[in-house]
């Protein structure tokens, strides 16, 4: 997610049967972040549908970031304006270095793996953005559906090729949603939670009297090493695989090293493996590790109500489990996850309770530092 | 819809002549009981019949009504709120929560228009009995309605706070909000 970027992102989307653009705004909304309707999007009913297609190209930790959506002008009919919603809103969550204003007209397919459809009215669109570039201050990308520009006449296309050499617009022709991603800045492949980047790092130094207990084990030592060197975004595929190699080789050493497989875990993560992920969280919380329980409670609560799934109690059960253990072995993520799963059911003291104790949990360990 | 589209459309149908001699009207009174349960949107058999028929369409508004009147009934009768007071707790200068059991309503002002977006959720389990597409009003005991409409199909509703000379917590402070279902 973007760090200190805008407060919120515009793109600009022309309507039918009017020759003016409409703003469509995204901004953050944590306190939608990783719930089912993560988007709130009042005039737009789709949007957390749109969304949910849009981000399929995104990593998996990103793709219930909750944001909020408002559009200038409401009243309009279609699904036209998913390009430009797709686009803002991954331009908030990620950042985005395109200097200018970006319009965008083309319909994000449904269950389509982020594909761009075609939208009807295309040249009456045209007229509208190039009317725009006139007079726009600052260089306009315009992103539409390929399919439009293959379809288009030729004096349409004269025109969009016109603007462009002209240096007003810049075409981005999306048959997918990736095909714009020169809009935003790539996101890591797995973007691993703050928390887990602390706590990680904390118990790596402060877990040094239990890591020199197998000093001597090399591939222990080089998985340690590894872990430490990786940088928290955009590891190299290839780093990412040399630590991955060398902390299996380390847990087969220590098969009861509770933290060892959390953390190969974490890096299975990084590497959006999902299921191997789970399977390292999984034997970690089994051998007692906080992280571990902490790491597995989460997934078992997110990948319940991951967008599409349907929700099943006895795995939000399962979780609290996972997560209550963690809790009682001092972790302050997995009582904020136990706070946020009674928000989402209306409990709201309950709630209320694990919220206040993982503040104390987190004054605890900054007190220990 | 526009009110001139609807009312065209009211006029349109009131002009209709019964002319389906085949029209089995308990079938059909049946079908769209069992599709009530679990959607308010019908299928779209029934929904042509609703479109094309006046006595199908009589059935059907009545069936409608019986289906909400049920919902709410359910509502309650598995405890789930009505109506929703303020958590304090919850609140920051720009965002507010005011929670049931079963529900959740957040003001948010937005950062982009400086307006304020009213968003209301149900708790899944809150939901999950509901049929879909049933529409809910949030109003406050001032007779203000703060929302208005069809739930999505992940329980949820937005929309844009309207009065001007009054934030949401402002309002909130005098009048308490009510949920129910139409």
């Amino acid at each position: 997610m973007a760090g200190a970027g805008p407060e919120f992102r515009t793109v600009l989307f022309p309507m039918e049967g009017t020759s003016e653009l409409t703003a469509l705004h995204v901004e953050l909304a944590p306190a939608f972040d990783q719930i089912a309707r993560f988007a709130s999007a009042p005039h737009l009913p789709e949007a957390v549908d749109i969304l949910m297609d849009a981000r399929v190209v995104d990593p998996a930790a990103t793709r219930a970031d909750g944001v909020q959506v408002t559009v200038e002008r409401s009243g309009f009919a279609g699904k036209s304006y998913g390009l430009s919603l797709a686009i803002a809103d991954k331009q908030m969550r990620f950042g985005s270095d395109w200097p200018g204003v970006v319009v965008a007209t083309g319909v994000i397919a449904p269950r389509g793996r982020g594909g761009v459809a075609g939208i009807d009215g295309f040249a009456a669109k045209v007229n509208a953005v190039i009317s725009h570039s006139v007079s726009a201050p600052t260089p306009v990308a315009f992103a539409f559906p390929r399919a439009n520009w293959d379809a288009a006449d030729a004096d349409v296309r004269a025109a969009l090729e016109a603007a462009e050499v002209d240096g007003r617009l810049t075409l981005v022709r999306c048959t997918s949603i990736s095909d714009a991603q020169r809009l935003w800045r790539t996101p890591g492949p797995a973007r691993r939670p703050l928390w887990a980047v602390l706590l990680a790092a904390m118990l790596l130094l402060m877990g040094g009297v239990a890591a020199w207990q197998y000093v001597s084990l090399t591939d222990v030592r080089a998985c340690r090493a590894s872990v430490q060197a990786m940088p928290d975004h955009d590891a190299p595929p290839a780093m990412l695989a040399a630590t991955i190699a060398s902390c299996e080789r380390a847990a087969r050493r220590l098969p009861d090293d509770g933290h060892l497989a959390f953390q190969i875990g974490q890096l299975r993560a990084l590497d959006d493996n999902e299921r191997l992920a789970a399977a390292a969280w999984k034997r970690a919380a089994e051998l007692g590790d906080a992280d571990g329980m902490a790491s597995y409670g989460r997934w078992l609560w997110q990948s319940d109500t991951a967008p599409g799934r349907s929700p099943d109690p006895a795995s939000v059960d399962r979780a609290l489990l996972w997560l209550k253990g963690a809790a009682a072995a001092g972790s302050p993520a997995a009582a904020d996850d136990i706070g946020a799963i009674m928000l989402d059911a209306g409990k709201m003291e309950e709630a209320r309770i694990w919220m206040i104790r993982a503040r104390e949990q987190r004054a605890k360990i900054a007190k220990a530092r | 819809m526009r009110p001139n589209i609807a009312r065209l459309i009211a006029g349109v149908l009131d002009e209709q002549v019964e002319d389906n001699d085949d029209f089995d009207d308990l079938d059909f009174a049946i079908r769209v009981r069992n599709a009530l349960r679990l959607s308010m949107v019908l299928p779209g058999d029934l929904a042509a019949l609703v479109w094309s028929s006046p006595l199908a369409r009589s059935i059907y508004l009545r069936l409608r009504i019986d289906a909400t009147v049920r919902a709410q009934r359910q509502w309650v009768q598995r405890g789930f709120a009505t109506e929703l007071v303020r958590l304090a707790a919850d609140s920051d200068e720009d965002s507010e929560a005011i929670a049931a059991s079963g529900v959740i309503v957040r003001t948010t002002r937005s950062k982009a228009t400086g307006g304020w977006i009213i968003t209301l959720r149900l708790a899944v389990d809150a939901f999950e009995e509901l049929p879909t597409r049933l529409s809910v009003r949030l109003s406050d005991k001032g007779g203000m309605t703060w929302l208005e409409g069809q739930l999505d199909s992940y329980g949820g509703l937005d929309g844009l706070w309207q009065d001007a000379t009054i934030t949401p917590r402002e309002r909130l402070r005098s009048h308490g909000l009510t949920i129910e279902f139409f």
